[in-house]
Order: structure tokens, then sequence, then C-alpha cells
């Protein structure tokens, strides 16, 4: 078999794998077909992203009032003259309680050691965990375990699969990294409410709805960016934050080179200060995203030499537009899609493809997507690319029809290399050919290959599974290999480490 | 089943693991066998936090912000400098000599973007955006000459990460390694699918069987499984993750050159210098270098450690107490054989007219000199060598010399 034989592009290059359907019939023509589908939504309920976070901050103030109640009562209890009653708590005596109520929503959680500044707010939070309150009984935020999970049963039976690939690569595109408390329990509701419903949409429409969205403001601290001219900055509060400007210049629309001078940065960070996240939990708003003009830098701002007016909420509404526009944000957006799905050198044919029909629509995802697919060099390019672990993962249980396990996937992919949603850095996970080829990756590829068959393999016939369900996928060499297998168990370990299924 | 100990295991393959190419013929009499490990810190330490430049009249007022009690534990390196107190274990071996510190130091990048900072940091280029994929530790580890009195053991380099940092990425081989929570693959399927690779996929091939190799050193340390808990570039996970690294450098057949990575220093928030987070990374960048002494054992004396960051901070303290994207910043270089006790640094001053841009520490240094001169004294690389291939563009930029002792 040839390694660009079009079912195993379909499957690999723009697919997760075969399912228990098998392999496409008509290659080329399933995966245009996929666009035409709509995209599923997770089943179970999962909370959207003020869900969340309403959640974190009732649980917080929960907390709250139940060691105000401590402290009074020891309080009391030292007025009425006892010596060893300060057991309750040892910060008991030196917190203040007024302090504790003004507090507002605003720190960390308490699983969330990698935001671990001890500044004021979370020396709070230390005296509250010697409380020892107990929380048992009150709402906790979903985990990233329980998001990544419904995802898998999502692709697992996927009817378009090519769309939850670039679901994935959006998602990677638009970078949240669960670093940070608020980030992490907000990253699973930003895919389900700014990348899928936007998948193919508009560029435009998912540029705006990232910048603007709770979990992106806190990865990119733009939480409390505060223009020094604004209302509250006057007063001293003052502070403008230039990540999020940055990264939505480099990364988001223009890239790095994309023409952009460090004044054009502070522009925009000032253009987005008051851009921020209601946590009041008496507010309606709260757990969204509000624009406070208290804190946003008044005035016209210069970006690219184009002036903006002072329009309040308006002035980044126009900024992102242009940027969705720019021809830059063209060339860097057909750079990475092309490395992603074909190859990391991407003839010049193909990048003014995918370039002109980003232009030519306005940035219409759904057309960028097809003229991917219609593109004969995608066809005609060996597959080069290692599957990430996400697709390694998501390939097994389509081929299984089940969720493999032990150890369940997520803790699968922390060993493999990429936890869910936690990218290294704002640029996301790496899309070169050899990113993932390392010997740690690939022998714990294996180790979690071998330890799922041993639960799977039984229900299974290795012979049928490769002469039926991945007809025409597999090279002889890794035929053989897989049907002399001493076991079942074996065979499906090598089956699953062939290059075959790994490479895309 | 499924559980093969690492015991079975062992006794199954290693003699066919450990029959390794690697392992050198013979040696030259009296030759060095140096070790090189490079910690990469993520995000841009604030330099101006760690090494506090308390004799400079400007210090108080730029960072008043950042006060804290604990600055009276701070550690005097000379009139001008003072460790930030989060590291008594550096003070003790900057007492000892065996630590440098280089000051107002940075990468010829001179922009504040992570990417692109990094990009220049690893790959050794003049500037960012040259598309150069390999990094120049690897260039370095391919130039070592073993014929000139440097012992050179294995000829590859080792990660400690899922994925090979750029540093580290090129023609030389590398292997990376991170803990891990599963049982191990049976030896006969390791085999089986060695085969299957060799006969499809070689660097396939080549990347499962340093994985294999790597794993059936380490054993199963108890330390190990604590390991597998926490990430190795966070500050839980670092110091585990450097006694592995170290012991796997220690070994006779092991790397030599490696690479680490610690996330986490981009402080735009609640920076907490001396109490805070930054604090408690310094805490754990510290414990870090503990670990890799014990690691290394006897090589320490012939081993050095490099502690850099793709840039400084600003100088001033931000709206949300912490501080930005930099310039100027500092960089560490600990081992048995660095010629230590010292700060290097033509300091540049902290007022409003020196800073750069009125915003960063001015960058005096050319990292790039600290680079060359470490690889020229620890690893007897040539000055052309490094101004052509490891630097490119960097001719003139002389070497700093007399950092590692002869």
């Amino acid at each position: 078999m040839e390694p660009t034989h079009p079912s195993l592009l379909a499957v690999g290059r723009f697919g997760l794998g075969v399912s228990k359907d098998g392999p496409p019939s008509d290659p080329r023509a399933d995966v245009e077909r996929q666009l035409d589908v709509a995209l599923p939504s997770y089943r179970g309920e999962l909370r959207d992203t003020p869900g969340q976070l309403r959640t974190m901050v009732e649980r917080r103030q929960y907390q709250r009032e139940k060691i105000n109640e401590k402290v009074a009562a020891n309080r009391e209890a030292q007025r009425k003259g006892g010596a060893d009653v300060a057991a309750a708590g040892t910060g008991g005596g030196e917190m203040a309680g007024g302090e504790m109520a003004a507090g507002g929503g605003m720190a960390g959680d308490g699983d969330m050691a990698m935001d671990g500044g001890m500044d004021r707010r979370q020396k709070r939070d230390k005296r509250r965990g010697e409380f020892d309150i107990d929380l048992s009984g009150v709402a906790k935020a979903n985990n990233r375990a329980e998001d990544f999970h419904a995802w898998l049963e999502a692709v697992r039976d996927s009817p378009c699969p090519y769309q939850e690939r670039l679901a994935l690569y959006w998602g990677n595109h638009f970078t949240v990294a669960a670093v940070k408390g608020k980030v992490a329990i907000t990253v699973g509701p930003f895919q389900r409410e700014v990348v899928r419903p936007n998948v193919l949409g508009s560029f435009h429409d998912m540029l705006v709805a990232s910048t603007t969205h709770p979990s992106m403001i806190f990865y990119l601290d733009n939480e409390r960016s505060i223009g020094p001219k604004s209302k509250v900055g006057q007063r001293g509060k003052r502070g403008v934050n230039e990540n999020l400007a940055r990264e939505v210049l480099e990364l988001h629309s223009l890239g790095a080179d994309g023409g952009y001078t460090q004044a054009d940065v502070t522009s925009f960070a000032k253009v987005l200060s008051g851009w921020t996240v209601d946590l009041n939990p008496e507010s309606d708003a709260c757990g969204t995203t509000v624009f406070k003009e208290a804190w946003h830098e008044p005035g016209a701002k210069t970006i690219l030499g184009k002036r903006y007016a002072d329009d309040g909420e308006g002035q980044l509404r126009a900024v992102l537009k242009d940027l969705a526009e720019h021809p830059s944000t063209a060339r860097h957006v057909s750079r990475r899609f092309s490395r992603a799905f074909v190859a990391d050198d991407a003839s010049p044919a193909l990048l003014t493809a995918l370039e002109r029909s980003f232009t030519d629509t306005n940035g219409d995802l759904k057309a960028l997507a097809r003229t991917l697919v219609r593109h004969d060099e995608a066809w005609s390019t060996p597959p080069a690319k290692l599957r990430p672990p996400i697709e390694f993962v998501a390939s097994v249980a389509r081929l299984l029809d089940a969720t493999p396990r032990p150890p369940v996937p997520y803790v699968a992919l922390v060993a493999m290399g990429q936890p869910y949603l936690t990218a290294p850095s704002p640029k996301g996970w790496s899309d070169d050919d050899d990113a993932w080829a390392t010997s740690d990756g690939i022998k714990t590829r294996l180790d979690w290959a071998q330890d799922l068959s041993a639960r799977h393999a039984d229900r299974l016939n290795m012979k049928q599974l490769v002469d039926t369900q991945l007809a025409g996928l597999l090279s002889d060499e890794t035929r053989t290999a897989v049907l002399r297998g001493e076991s079942q168990e074996q065979a499906l370990t090598l089956l699953l480490l062939s290059p075959d299924f790994q490479r895309r | 089943m499924t559980g093969t100990t690492r015991r079975h295991f062992l006794a199954a393959t290693s003699a066919a693991l450990f029959a390794s190419p690697f392992i050198p013929k013979a040696w030259a009499a009296g030759s060095r066998d140096p070790r090189l490990l490079v910690v990469i810190l993520r995000g841009g330490l604030d330099g101006l936090g760690a090494v506090m430049p308390i004799g400079d009249p400007d210090f108080a007022a730029l960072r008043a912000d950042f006060q804290s009690p604990r600055l009276g534990e701070a550690h005097r390196l000379d009139a001008m400098f003072a460790l930030n107190p989060s590291m008594p274990a550096l003070a003790n071996l900057y007492d000892r000599k065996e630590a440098l510190i280089f000051h107002a130091v940075a990468t010829p990048y001179r922009a504040r973007s992570h990417f692109d900072g990094q990009e220049v940091l690893e790959n050794g280029m003049p500037k960012s955006g040259t598309g150069e994929d390999s990094g120049w530790l690897n260039r370095a580890l391919a130039a070592m000459q073993p014929q000139k009195g440097v012992r050179l053991a294995p000829k590859r380099g080792l990660a400690v990460a899922a994925t090979t940092p750029l540093i580290l990425r090129g023609a030389a081989p590398v292997e990376s390694w991170q803990p891990q929570a599963m049982n191990y693959a049976r030896a006969d399927t390791l085999q089986r699918l060695e085969a299957l690779y060799d006969a499809r996929d070689l660097k396939l091939a080549a990347a499962l069987r340093e994985g294999a190799r790597v794993d059936l050193f380490l054993g199963d340390e108890p330390s190990m499984k604590r390991l597998q808990q926490e990430a190795p570039a966070s500050s839980k996970g670092f110091a585990l993750a450097a006694n592995a690294a170290a012991r796997l450098m220690a070994a006779p057949d092991g790397p030599r050159i490696a690479v680490m990575n610690f996330d986490g220093w981009d402080t735009h928030t609640a920076e907490g210098p001396y109490d805070g987070r930054l604090a408690k990374n310094l805490v754990a960048l510290d414990e870090g270098v503990t670990a890799l002494r014990t690691g290394m054992g006897p090589v320490w004396s012939d081993t050095s450690v490099l502690i850099i960051t793709e840039f400084g901070r600003t100088a001033r303290v931000n709206g949300t107490k912490g501080t930005d994207h930099g310039n100027g910043g500092v960089a560490f270089l600990v081992g048995g054989r660095v010629n230590g006790g010292r700060v290097i640094a033509d300091w540049p001053g902290l007022s409003e007219k020196a800073l750069f841009e009125d915003r960063d520490l001015a960058p005096t240094t050319d990292m790039r000199a600290v680079l060359k001169g470490l690889l020229a004294d620890q690893l007897d690389i040539d000055e052309k060598t490094l101004g052509s291939t490891i630097f490119p563009g960097s001719e003139q930029v002389r070497p700093m010399r007399g950092l590692i002792r002869a």
C-alpha cells in the first residue's frame, strides 16, 4: 500500500482514524461531505463559562461566610477569657472580618497550585485553609478531565471527524492553557463557546469571540488592565498589561512578521484596557466579560498607522475587524494551517490557494477547509506528521469504539506529553513534523498501548479487524507483524504503534 | 499478564540494550569528561528580583511596591548585589566559589515577545525570525572534537521534556525523557515493534530504542513515583526531575549534554519576589540546584549548570503588582569547576536615563559572550567554530574566558 493512499489520508490527515464503520469508499468526497454535517455537541451536562465561574465564586463565598462565623465565635470566646480557644484557626486573631467580606471571589482556587502567588489575597486563602471548612456539600466547578472525556465521547462516533480536527486546530491557534486558576476551569468551555460554534464560520467572529472570552482575558492577563488616564487609573490604580495585545497580534492575527511594532502593541493594549470579567456574585453578569468604561484608557489610538476614535467598546471591535481583514493575517493563517495539516514546507501553490481563499471569502473558515481538501497537494504529500497524543487517543477510541484504558485517557495524555488544554505557551502545541517523535513520547505510547490492549484485545478478532475495518490502510510489513503477534493483545499493541497508525 | 515488572524486563533485555554503540572504545588517559546542563527559565525571569542591585541608589524606589521584611535576609554578594533570600543553596555555592552570576545580560533580541525571545536564546541567531530550526547546544554537541583532550562520552543530548526544545534540536542525536506512570512494554513486544520500525520508519525506530534505554536506566526509585505526579518543568516537579537528569548524566554512558525547562516565570501579576510567586519559583530552582549536585555525585567536579531565560522584565513594577517583558536580566552558572564567587556585570545603572527605552534594565553584556566562553572552556570548542557555526554572526562578540577553572 502506498503511503498516499486516499483512504489512509482521509482518516489520517483529515480525520481521527478509522471508526467501526471502516474506511470511506470515496475518500475525497467523503471528507468534503463532512463539512456539510452539523458538528455535534457533547452529550451530558457541563457548565458554561459563567456557570463555572459562578460556581467557583459561590463556593468561595460560602467558605468566607463560614470562616467569618468561626472568627466571630473565636472572638466571643476570647472575650470570655478562654485561654486555648485559638485552636479553631491560627490565623483567626489577625483576620479582619470586614476584609474577608470585601474580598470578592478573585483569588485562585484550592487546586490551582500553578497560580501560587502569595499576595494578600492568597495569604487569605491560605488562612482559610487553616479553618478547615467542610465544602463537601458545595457545588464545585467541572474539571478538565470531565471535559476531555465528554469530548472523547463526541469524537468516538463523530460523523464529521474532519470538523473535529479543525476544532482541535483552531483551539490551538487560539490557545488558552490551564496554567492558572480561573483559566483552568474555563479552557473547556472556551472550546465549546468560541471554537466549535465558529469552526466553519468566519475567522473574524472567532477572533472576536476569543479575544473577549473570559478564559482568554484571564490567560493573557487582561483581567486588571487599567488605563493610566482612565477614571480609575487616575486614582492611582494604574497599569496596562500588554500580554493579550501582543499575542493577538503575534499569534492570533498578523503573525510575528506581520509588520507591527512595539508602539502598536502598546496602543492595542490601551484599546483592550477595561475589558475584564465580572466576578461579583450579586451581579447578573457574574462570570461574563464586561467592558468597564472607568478602566478604559480614553482617547483615540493609532494602530498600524490607522487612527481609531474613542468609541468605548466599539474601539476594540473596529480594531479586530481590521486585523481579521489584514493581508498579514491571511498569510499567517494559511502558513500555519497548511503546516498543521500537510507538511512543514507546503508548496507556494498550496499557500497561495489558501491565502486567496481566505482573502476572497473574507475569512470564511468553511471555504478554507474546503480549499485544503480540494487541493491535490493535500492528497499527494505522504504522511510526515506523527499524530499528536490527543489524536492518537481519539483514533484508538474510534478504532475500538470504546474508551481506551487503563489508565484513563486523560492521564495517558499527560504521560504522553500533551496534558489536555495545557499547551506550554500561548503559541500552542507544535505543528512540526517531528515535534512528537521523541524517545520518551514513543516509548510512552507503547507502554500505554500495551496496558489498554490487555483490557480491550479479548473481544477483538485481530484478523478480521485487519482485513475489514482496516482494509487497505496497512502496509504489508505492518499487516504481517500484527498477524504474527503471539496474542491478540500483542497484535493490538503492534497495530496501534505501527507507522500506519501513528503518522498522518 | 500486563505488568511485567522492571526487574523481569531488566533480566530479559539489559544486555542487549546496554551493548550500546555510544560507549566509546578508548579514552585518552587523563582527559576530562565534562557535563553541561542548561536550564531554561521560560517566561522571563525578573533579574532585578533575583539578584538585587541594592547598592544602586535608584533600586529601592523602582521596586518600592515589592517591599518585604524578608528583603533583609538577602545574601550579600558584593558591594552592589544581593541574592534573593529564597536561594540559600546558590548563596552557599557562591561562597564556595562554585557559582557565577551575570547581570544586565541579554541575547541580541531587543523586542519583547516570549516566542521570539526564546527562539533567539535557543537557536543562537543574531535576530528572531531567521527560521533556523536547530539549537546552539545541538550544534555545539555536533562540533565537539573527541581528540582534543575532552573525553567525549555518548555524543547525544538529553531533553528532560516530552518534546525536544529548540535549543537541542538539530543534527546531533538527542533523546528525551520524562517520567510516566505506566507499566513498561514487554521485551518481546518491544523487539517486534523495533523490527517493524526498522523496516518502515527509521525515525521511530531510533526514538523507541532510546526511550527503552532511558527507562531501563532510571529504575524504579521511590522518587520517580512522586515525579510521576508532578510536571518536571513545574515548581513542584523541577527538583525531582533535576535529580533524575543528573543521575542519567552521571552514568558512565549517559548523556553529557542536557537541557531542562522550568516554566512559569512570566510574572505579570502578583509577582511577590521575596515571599510570593517568584520567591516560590526561586526556592524550587534552588532546590533543583541542590538536587543536581547530589545527583551528579563525584562528576559534579566537572559539571557546569547554566541557567538562562529569554529576557528580563521591566525595571518598574506595573499596575498589577508584577513586571512586564523587558530586556536586561541575569544568568547563572554553577558547578564544581566554575570559577565562581563573582557577579560579572558592566552595571548600567537604573536612573531614568539609564533604562533601556525608559523601561528595562539596559543590557550591557551579550549573552553570547557568556555562552561562547562557557563552550570554549567547558567543551574545548574553538573560537572560529563558535563564531561561525554555533553562533553565526557573532564574530565580533568575544568569548568571555575564565568562566571555568583550568
